[in-house]
């Protein structure tokens, strides 16, 4: 099935390499996102009010630079902001959408190929139990209906 | 850009890569550059801005750590990531295709 992806670079097991590398990398990044948003959520909701302040703020001095009475500046910046409340929610499912199930076809990939590459001979076996797990917190992660279109 | 269709969303992305590709910003930053560089054409929304940088933190594409800004004040500073680096060759080469190839019909058809 995913064998014509597998053969993009036959001649390159060092292409190959940086490529399973970045995958991992990359993996690596996502997991701690999740681990810090189930973890941490407090934390991680104050962060989002103070980088949304932090641009309201900027909108209100860049309006008083252009000598906007301070009143207005504020309401003007405000007005910027339109739907905070929204803006607040979209960047929270954000961080619900599932990121996992594409990472772990992208991981299966990875350590597949390398497993087929002579030179990886021992990747086969790392391979076969992520496949396994892979399918099991893919499932178990699902994103509600509505992110479906946000999926990459 | 305020609700992003599945093309300008794609093109959003790509841009805030492009523009931290030099250094990282914070999100107010991030706007202003797109507009300057754009000739104030382009307006990024925070409606826009904001959910597009955290789906390309949660993504792996950047990630963000809050440094003092340009005003002394804290800010939640955006850089690219390895594989964000590696993402954004390939997305500026498949925009180049796509643009040519449209140029191309347009010429042409």
């Amino acid at each position: 099935m995913g064998a014509p992806l597998e053969r993009r670079r036959p001649g390159d097991p060092q292409g190959l390499m940086k490529d399973t590398r970045m995958r991992l990398l990359r993996w690596w990044f996502v997991l701690r996102q999740r681990i810090r948003t189930l973890v941490r959520p407090i934390a991680v909701e104050r962060e989002l009010d103070r980088e949304l302040r932090y641009h309201l703020e900027r909108e209100i001095q860049e309006n008083l630079s252009r000598n906007m009475p301070p009143d207005e500046a504020r309401r003007a910046a405000l007005r910027s902001l339109d739907g905070l409340t929204a803006i607040q929610e979209e960047c929270r499912d954000m961080r619900h959408v599932n990121h996992f199930e594409n990472l772990f076809q992208d991981l299966r990939y990875a350590l597949r190929a390398m497993g087929r590459n002579p030179g990886f001979t021992a990747g086969a076996g790392p391979g076969g139990s992520a496949r396994t797990r892979g399918s099991a917190w893919g499932s178990a992660l699902q994103p509600r209906a509505k992110h479906a279109i946000l999926r990459r | 850009m305020s609700r992003p269709s599945d093309l300008i969303q794609g093109t959003l992305d790509l841009l805030i890569l492009r523009t931290l590709s030099l250094k990282p910003k914070h999100g107010w930053a991030i706007a202003k550059r797109i507009q300057q560089s754009s000739g104030e054409v382009l307006q990024v929304t925070q409606g826009a801005l904001y959910p597009a940088l955290h789906r390309l933190e949660q993504q792996g594409w950047i990630r963000a750590d809050w440094r003092t800004s340009e005003t002394g004040r804290e800010a939640k500073f955006y850089s690219l990531t390895r594989p964000g680096r590696a993402q954004l060759e390939k997305e500026l080469a498949q925009w180049e295709r796509l643009s040519s190839a449209v140029g191309q019909v347009i010429l042409r058809a």
